[in-house]
């Protein structure tokens, strides 16, 4: 009984709080939750003509339909094995670049930079897709200088082996000085105070990264680490649709792109793909409280502190 | 940051008002919207008293155009009483966008739909698009007479009992031979080939097309130098020359076939198959492909051979429409007379026989809403019973009678128009809307006086030809059980044929290991198929 | 103070000019990797599909033609895309904002009930949806289909962004929303007059990403608006840009002129034409991230 007075009261003493959280959750419920309902499809058979909730159910049999193409599974370790070298290759590479325009003493030139690193970021994958083609095409410029150089060319986009750490360089070509925005964010909020007692101490500036800039950016490292890993399942299809062909098929489909090859050429089966997006979901689930427990564990806040 | 603020949030409110209130004028397809009522209009009989507007989302519509606002749409909506709102697709978008809104319940008036049977089947069985009325071939013969020449529209009515959709057929009057070749061929440098003595004909078979590719390679006739690229096709259109111009059950809907022991195979595993994927291979290795034909994009293989003038021999369709337009670029962009220029030919296979599956006499189809009301259903079949009788057609093909064109003495036409002036430049209304209505213009084309005698004389030719040097066992009929067959395992066996055969012949190794490979991995989706087939037959 | 800084530079320039030379040539080499890419697209839109053709990559046209923003801007659809991208823009970033600092700051306060529950609850979201057609009936519900209303609500808080500023919301010293919270603050008062201008980069940044994604929107509305004129910018890029990679099986000789219309300079042009306006946005942020400027004052 007096759980509930408790309760009660302590809402009414934090009730600003409720007020501050109404509008965000209004729209939360309507439009994010509101469509949540099709979820359930996963486990029916979708029939227009009834809607969604009145489709019948269908237990795991979607699933198993899911997971009797081999394809399927494939596409599903190509993802996991592309992206997880998306993360290694690339997650530093904005952090990195946050921290040299950082230390750079010339205003102006710190301006220039920060902004022209953002402009790959305005091209969608399409125009960045047809730029690369250009330029590492056989009698592209890469290859012109490779061919004065070495004497010999190098088939970027055609070649299995060398496609994936294309896909991995024309990302951080792309996104690197657009992510770096938020590092400098938040070195731009660090006390200036720890610098001014560092430099009493006589600490050189490598050092000052390493014992002040980084620490202090930390939480936000961390964050947009588990943030990325929750997002795992998802990332890419954009970047490899448009930059995939033919000839490096074989390892590029990632779930998406199966996806995409089932439901294009044959009739639409909304239960067969809300299954497969379900499915992909919960992967991603699993793998962002993993990193969000992990974090906890090496002492950081993680996601809720 | 206070007054940005405030700047941002009297431009917020400002724009709430207006937004608000533009959203309320556009809403087209209501069933109750009443238009004016029109008496004393030239053609509009009696029925069309009342004004409507009809919703149609459909590819190729020109989103800058007014549809309702040149001469030629303006006497085919006075004398139905019309509006059109032209809705429209992309061809990247189209599928996606359509399934949305007819899986929504929200489907405009009429859409032009890309038929696959399994969506169709869907739709049907779960009433999302109109069924048209029982009695609709009566009431519309023209209609329902361009609806039999498609073959498959009888069969459907067979197979669901009932008339859901109008397929659109390529020909309706001006139908070239029986069974339909499909159109593609190559399109190749006549001077060049002169140049170094090499037969202009009709048709080659594939090795005498590899033939012709070294010799161009080798002696450059064009003095193009490093940039000259002898076969250029892009990976859609390169299976198209190789695999399936020697076996036309290497590609769909002839993938799946009944073999000789009378049960049903699938056609790319077989040896066929593989000796056309060799000399793809051949070609590829020695050279004689685009390097990087994987990577090349729509029309980047065509324009190298029209625009820049860099390749020999590229893939395209073969109607007179396509023909001009080649002839004309050729002409435009290299300064070139496409007489002495520009030659067309069929591909052949190595026995000097075409192959290919039939051809089904339609392209994609028209759907309607099952909300729209009655009356607006029928001034639709009204309008398109219309453009299906033979004076409809020269209209829509040649434009406003008296104006455009006319008839002659012996019961032919001609047109009126200047040199150079097409119908479609004249009247931006007309495409898509009326040249694709109902009839496509595959047809015309046979008999278009826009277009040169000569590029009609061949495309007639090229069709004839095709029929002649091919019999039942390559020029495959239609097997309409694998066709209407659907099932969530049919739906697996959704391969891009062109990709797969072309990242099959540029791995590394030995192509008849890979293609074994490929085989086997592939048989896991399409064993299940192939069993359900077989079961359907009672095997 | 700022004199004794001024002295400090000095003095230190002279010690770590090779650090910062070295730093300076690679990020001068970063630069440049992302520069010559954007010249060879100004420069194909100035160039005319034959010469394009025929020579490789270009940084310089041999014959620069203006005929391709001729052509855009003639066929009228670009402006139409402007208009209806800004009208989302100055709608729909207001809204964004709103929604998502309100939530944010919010979320970061300690103490009250169900904060973790309503914080789960969110992250799901972030995780699962429910897919397209469920939201599209949901539109439609609201009779919102065709109106510009669907795709600026569709798109209000994205949580990515409420969590990154959340976190940094909690980083701020708690003393000073306690000293406010005794003078008789609420919340409210509390967010506008001492979160927000101390959270001035996060802002700064978080306004930033989302004007991007507003205006590069274009799933929504293709779904949800069939109007011609109500077609925001990027639709109408991904139109011209696109010719389709997926052509119907033999389609017939009706379907083939439309596939002619855009050359790639043309295409370019498009490209460059859209991506300006928003590229400006940045350098006009940038002021707001300056180093801990105003955390010193306030503290002062």
């Amino acid at each position: 009984m007096s759980r509930i007075q408790n309760l009660a009261r302590e809402i009414w003493k934090n009730r600003m709080v409720y007020t501050l959280l109404l509008p965000g959750l209004i729209w939360y419920i309507i439009f994010a939750y509101g469509p949540m309902g099709g979820l359930t499809l996963a486990f029916k058979t979708y029939k227009a003509s009834k809607g969604i909730w009145g489709s019948p159910w269908c237990g795991f049999q979607n699933y198993v339909y899911v997971f009797r193409d081999p394809a399927f599974l494939a596409s599903v370790w190509k993802t996991l094995y592309i992206n997880i070298g998306r993360v290694l290759a690339g997650f530093c590479a904005p952090i990195i670049l946050a921290l040299m325009i950082n230390e750079i003493p010339f205003n102006r030139y710190k301006k220039i930079i920060q902004t022209v690193a953002t402009f790959p970021q305005f091209l969608s994958w399409v125009v960045v897709s047809s730029i690369m083609i250009n330029f590492f095409s056989y009698n592209g410029p890469v290859n012109f200088i490779l061919s004065l150089l070495a004497n010999k060319t190098v088939n970027f986009l055609g070649n299995e082996k060398i496609f994936i750490p294309m896909l991995y360089v024309t990302e951080i070509w792309k996104t690197t000085g657009w992510y770096a925005i938020i590092y400098l964010a938040a070195i731009a909020g660090i006390n200036p105070e720890q610098y001014e007692a560092a430099r009493i101490d006589g600490v050189t500036r490598i050092q000052n990264i390493f014992y002040i800039t980084l620490p202090n950016i930390m939480p936000t490292i961390s964050i947009m680490l588990i943030l990325t890993i929750g997002n795992l399942m998802s990332a890419g299809f954009d970047q490899v649709f448009n930059l995939s062909n033919a000839a490096v098929r074989d390892v590029s489909e990632i779930l998406d792109m199966y996806i995409y090859r089932i439901t294009f050429q044959s009739a639409p089966d909304f239960s067969f793909s809300t299954a497969v997006s379900l499915f992909r979901a919960v992967i991603n689930m699993v793998l962002l409280l993993m990193a969000d427990r992990i974090a906890k564990l090496l002492g950081g806040e993680g996601l809720i502190g | 940051m206070k007054r940005l603020i405030s700047f941002l949030v009297a431009m917020f409110l400002l724009l709430t008002f207006t937004a608000g209130c533009s959203s309320d004028t556009k809403d087209a397809s209501s069933p109750t919207s009443q238009g004016t009522i029109q008496t004393g209009t030239e053609d509009a009989s009696q029925k069309y008293s009342k004004k409507l507007v009809i919703d149609w989302a459909s590819v190729m519509v020109n989103e800058g155009t007014d549809y309702n606002a040149d001469e030629f749409s303006q006497q085919w909506c006075k004398k139905f009483n019309i509006e059109w709102n032209m809705i429209p697709l992309t061809w990247e978008n189209w599928a996606e966008k359509l399934r949305i809104w007819i899986n929504s319940g929200d489907m405009p008036d009429i859409a032009t739909w890309n038929y696959v049977h399994g969506e169709y089947a869907a739709y049907v069985e779960q009433e999302l698009i109109r069924r048209l009325p029982d009695d609709w071939k009566t009431r519309w013969p023209n209609v329902a007479k361009a609806y039999e020449s498609t073959v498959i529209g009888p069969k459907l009515d067979e197979l669901f009992g009932g008339t859901y959709c109008l397929p659109k057929p390529r020909f309706a009057m001006n139908k070239p031979s029986e069974v339909l070749p499909n159109h593609m061929g190559i399109y190749m440098r006549k001077d060049w080939m002169e140049q170094i003595g090499i037969e202009v004909k009709d048709a080659y078979t594939v090795n005498e097309l590899l033939d012709i590719a070294r010799r161009i390679k080798e002696e450059d006739p064009g003095n193009v130098g490093d940039k000259l690229v002898p076969i250029e096709v892009r990976t859609g259109n390169m299976a198209f020359l190789f695999p399936w111009a020697v076996y036309a059950h290497s590609q769909s809907p002839a993938d799946f076939y009944i073999g000789e022991d009378g049960k049903y195979k699938w056609g790319p595993a077989d040896p066929e198959t593989l000796e056309g994927l060799k000399l793809y291979q051949q070609a590829y290795r020695e050279g004689l492909l685009h390097p990087e034909f994987y990577t090349l994009k729509q029309n980047e293989d065509l324009e190298d051979f029209y625009v820049a003038g860099t390749a020999a021999i590229t893939c395209e369709g073969g109607l007179a429409y396509y023909q001009n337009l080649f002839g004309a670029q050729l002409k435009k962009n290299l300064g070139l007379d496409p007489e002495k220029a520009m030659h067309f030919a069929a591909v052949l296979g190595n026995d000097g026989k075409y192959h290919h599956p039939e051809v089904i006499n339609f392209w994609t189809a028209n759907i309607f809403s099952p909300d729209m009301d009655n009356e607006k259903f029928e001034r639709i079949m009204d309008i398109f019973d219309y453009s299906c009788t033979q004076e409809g057609q020269y209209i829509l093909r040649m434009g406003i009678k008296g104006v455009d064109w006319e008839e002659t003495a012996d019961g032919g036409f001609r047109t009126l128009m200047p040199e150079g002036q097409t119908v479609d430049s004249k009247y931006p209304s007309i495409m898509p809307l009326y040249i694709n209505m109902l009839i496509l213009s595959d047809d015309f084309d046979m008999i278009n006086p826009s277009y040169p005698e000569s590029y009609r004389q061949r495309t007639k030719r090229q069709y004839e030809l095709r029929s002649k040097l091919s019999d039942s066992t390559t020029l495959v009929p239609t097997d309409w059980t694998s066709y209407f067959h659907d099932s969530p395992s049919r739906r697996k066996v959704a391969f891009d044929y062109a990709t797969e055969y072309a990242q099959l012949i540029l791995k590394e190794g030995d192509i008849e290991e890979n293609w074994k490979a490929w085989v086997q991995e592939k048989m896991q989706v399409v064993q299940p198929v192939l069993d359900e087939l077989n079961a359907l037959i009672g095997k | 103070m700022f004199s004794f800084r001024k002295k400090y530079n000095k003095v230190n320039l002279l010690k770590y000019s090779r650090f910062d030379i070295v730093l300076c040539v690679i990020l001068a080499i970063v630069m440049l990797s992302i520069i010559i890419p954007f010249i060879n697209v100004i420069a194909v839109s100035f160039t005319s599909q034959q010469e394009y053709l025929q020579s490789s990559v270009l940084i310089f046209p041999k014959k620069p033609t203006l005929r391709n923003y001729y052509d855009l801007f003639k066929d009228g659809r670009i402006l139409i895309g402007y208009r209806t991208t800004i009208i989302i823009l100055l709608i729909g970033l207001p809204l964004n904002l709103i929604l998502t600092t309100s939530f944010a700051y919010g979320l970061s306060r300690k103490g009250f009930p169900g904060r973790k529950l309503i914080f789960y609850l969110v992250l799901f979201t972030m995780i699962f949806n429910g897919g397209v057609i469920p939201m599209y009936m949901l539109i439609k519900e609201l009779k919102l289909t065709n109106t510009i209303w669907s795709v600026i609500l569709a798109y209000g808080i994205n949580t990515f962004y409420m969590i990154i500023m959340r976190n940094y919301f909690s980083t701020l010293p708690e003393s000073l929303i306690e000293s406010a919270k005794l003078d008789g603050a609420g919340e409210w008062k509390i967010l506008f007059s001492i979160i927000l201008p101390l959270s001035m980069p996060i802002i700064a940044t978080i306004t930033l990403f989302y004007s991007v994604d507003r205006w590069n929107e274009w799933y929504y509305s293709m779904i949800f608006i069939r109007n011609a004129n109500l077609q925001p910018l990027q639709l109408i890029l991904r139109n011209i840009v696109i010719d389709s990679q997926v052509r119907a099986q033999a389609a017939s000789s009706g379907a083939i002129l439309e596939e002619y219309k855009f050359t790639n300079g043309l295409k370019m042009c498009a490209v460059i034409v859209t991506m300006l306006p928003v590229m400006c946005i940045f350098p006009f942020l940038q002021k707001y991230f300056v180093k801990g400027v105003l955390i010193g004052a306030i503290k002062s």
